[in-house]
Order: C-alpha cells, then structure tokens, then sequence
C-alpha cells in the first residue's frame, strides 16, 4: 500500500489559464492534464525523462533560457507560454534537423502510418525540410530471431535504452559513439541476434517512436506500435512496493 | 582581469609576429567570439567580453593578422563543436553538423545569399534550443564573425566567383 502523504499544491498559469499543480508533477504533465498540448518525442510515460529532443521546450517568464516540460517541475507563481510563434518556429526547426539527418522516407517504411515524427510533422505543419540531407549509408541488423532494427530511421531518442534498462531491467541497448555518429547498439555492439543479455521482450520495438525497431514480417505501413503494457506495468509495480 | 586586450597582445604577448596587422582576436576557446581590432581597448572581464559577444571562456586567445580569414576561423571551430557534441539533443548532434557544412560552402566561394539567411536561422535555433552549454555556445564564432566580418561571407558568395546560383524568394 501507497502510505498516504501531505501534498503541497502549487499555483501557476500555462497559457495565461490558472492550474493547480502538485509538487512533484512536471509542466508537461501538468499541460496535459489541462488539454495543453505540447509536442514530445523522447519522452516516454513509464521511464525517465532525458530532455533530448528539444520539442517540449517552453518560455517561463523570468528565464532567458526555454526550458523543457518534461523536466522541468511546476513552482509557484511560475507563468509558462507553451506555444508562442517562437517556440512553433524552433519545433519545426528540430524536426527539420531530424528529417535531414537520416533517411525518413515514410512511403517504403513499416511504420508508415503510425510513425510519430511523421505524426508531428503533420501536427507541426512542418511542409518541406529546408536543410539539405545528410543521408548516411547505415545498416540494418536483422541477426534477431523476431526484430529488426533500422538505423536509417533512428532518432536516437533512447526510449529503446531507457524501457530496456528501467523496466525490462535486461540493459541490451546503450549508445555508441557521439555526435552525428552516436548509434544505439545492443550489448557490446554486436549483431543483436548475438546477444546474450536481451531477453526478446520486445519492449524497446514497442515503444519505438518510428520504423526503427520493428517486428520481422511487417511489411510497408503494418507496423503499429503496442504501447498499453507500459503505464500498466508501472502501475503494478508501483503498488507492489 | 581588467587588463586590455592591446595591452595583453602587443605588451605581455610581444604584438603580431612579422610585424603583421592585427585583425581580430578570438577569446574564450571555440565556444567565444571574434573581437576585431578596433575593439582592442576593451579591458578583459566578464561584462565587457560579452557585451562584444565574445567571453571569458577558458581565458585563452587567439590573435589573427590580416592574412586570416574570419569565414575559414568560424569553419574551424564549428569543426571542433561538431566533433564535440555527444548526440544526446538534436539541435547540436544535427545542428553543428549543417552550419559546418555551409560555412563549408562558404570558404570554397560558394556560398548564397540563401545559405546566409540559412546559417544565422540555425545558429538562432542552435543557441537556444541546445540541452547543454556546448551547443548554446557552438554558434558563437559564428556570430561573432558575421556580426564584425558580413563582408567576408558576402564576398564569399558563388556569383563573385563566377558560380552561378538560384534566386533568393522575397
């Protein structure tokens, strides 16, 4: 049993509307509990956030610097803009930046359809990539009995690493090198059929926002993504404790 | 701390060596800015620094004579935040790689004048998106140098070189 606790409620105004926030609750939580919607990639409701992607990023008044949602914990008399021309024009920028650095063709990929940088896209109104690709030959590994992974349609937004390690507790996926050529690798950068720590969950495909982890036999458009088991089985460990 | 810079460069330093011209110089490391010369006067803090855009930094300089050129100095460093960005955010993982890449463009002679608009669209988006000080600081140089040297991107551009190019839309 959750043994009950006092909770301190903070006051604070997201888009000039007054919300009453707990203590412990992000802005980005908070938003969506108000019907705000702030565009997310990295983060994942069920593991921890990092703040890579870029796209929650708000203006707090009073900070020269925008701050994003999903790390950032609701304070006192905060007043939060999550949608200004500004913040619109960098989302669009970040998914240019995605777009153009890794081949992103939706109409021959699995996940067409249900992919959701190309969702985001649509949502961000985001009409041509106004950058020139970078378009690198990667590979792709298909050593797995069941999945496959794409590098060309990674966004290296490590929802595989953070679900593999927080909540299948196996640690098969990590990230390899930096910079443009940071690659997600399982064990000890071998093929992922080798490895001998992956538990063949299929969480990290689950949870993958695009067409880079997908199910072996899914051909163009098929691959839907089953999220439902993740905030179930925190839940059920949350109340085990 | 308080000293100039001229007093820095041409007393403590010994001035630019074959009695060249000093242009411009670069403090602050690869994260800093570009002072030219006319700023030398400037006494070294954190203020003034950065009221040119410029910043203390590690405290290292670089003094450029008048062979240097500004576009090549903000590629060189752009080279260095790009193959220092660790790939965890997507503005400085991608962003370090397209500005390099146009200021690529620009110290070949083939550079537009869209490029340009291009180049500062992403140096903005770079500064203030980037997760950590490395990508909020990697567009530095770059700034800088087209704040106190434009010319020499836009003498950089492809038609002075005989490099036809496409029209720039309104």
């Amino acid at each position: 049993m959750k043994r009950p606790y006092k909770t301190r409620v903070k006051t604070l105004k997201i888009d000039g509307m007054d919300v009453g926030a707990r203590e412990d609750e992000t802005i980005l939580q908070l938003a969506q509990e108000n019907g705000i919607f702030i565009p997310t990639l990295c983060h994942l409701e069920g593991v921890s956030d990092i703040g890579a992607c870029r796209l929650c990023l708000v203006e707090v008044k009073g900070s020269s610097k925008l701050l994003p949602a999903c790390m950032t914990y609701a304070e006192e008399g905060m007043e939060v803009i999550t949608n200004s021309e500004r913040l619109q024009a960098y989302r669009k920028q970040v998914l240019d930046m995605l777009f153009s650095e890794r081949n992103h063709v939706c109409s021959v990929c699995v996940s067409n359809g249900h992919c959701e940088l190309q969702w985001l896209s649509e949502k961000l109104g985001v009409s041509h990539v106004g950058v020139p690709y970078l378009y690198p030959q990667l590979s792709v590994d298909a050593s797995h009995p069941y999945y496959g992974i794409d590098h060309n349609r990674c966004v290296l937004c490590t929802r595989c690493v953070r679900v593999c390690d927080q909540i299948e507790g196996a640690h098969t996926w990590d990230v390899m090198g930096r910079g443009v050529n940071a690659r997600v690798i399982t064990d000890l950068n071998q093929p992922w059929g080798t490895s001998e720590s992956c538990t063949s969950c299929g969480k990290c495909v689950q949870v993958c926002p695009t067409g880079a982890l997908f199910e072996k036999g899914k051909a163009v458009g098929e691959m839907t993504k089953r999220r439902e088991f993740l905030p179930y089985l925190r839940l059920m460990r949350e109340e085990q404790q | 701390m308080g000293t100039p810079l001229r007093d820095i460069i041409f007393e403590i330093g010994g001035g630019v060596s074959d009695g060249g011209r000093c242009k411009a110089v670069q403090t602050g490391g690869p994260s800093g800015g570009c002072i030219p010369e006319q700023y030398l006067d400037t006494p070294v803090d954190y203020e003034s620094l950065a009221s040119l855009g410029s910043i203390m930094g590690s405290g290292g300089m670089i003094v450029m004579d008048e062979s240097s050129s500004m576009v090549d100095v903000a590629r060189y460093f752009m080279e260095f935040c790009m193959s220092e960005s660790c790939g965890r955010c997507v503005p400085c993982r991608v962003g370090t790689v397209h500005m390099h890449h146009l200021l690529d463009k620009f110290s070949k002679g083939e550079g537009t004048p869209r490029d340009l608009i291009l180049l500062e669209e992403l140096c903005d988006m770079v500064r203030n998106t980037s997760l950590c000080g490395l990508g909020q600081t990697a567009p530095n140089p770059v700034m800088s140098t087209l704040r106190y040297f434009r010319n020499e991107y836009e003498e950089s551009f492809a038609p002075a070189n005989g490099v036809e190019i496409e029209e720039v839309p309104a």
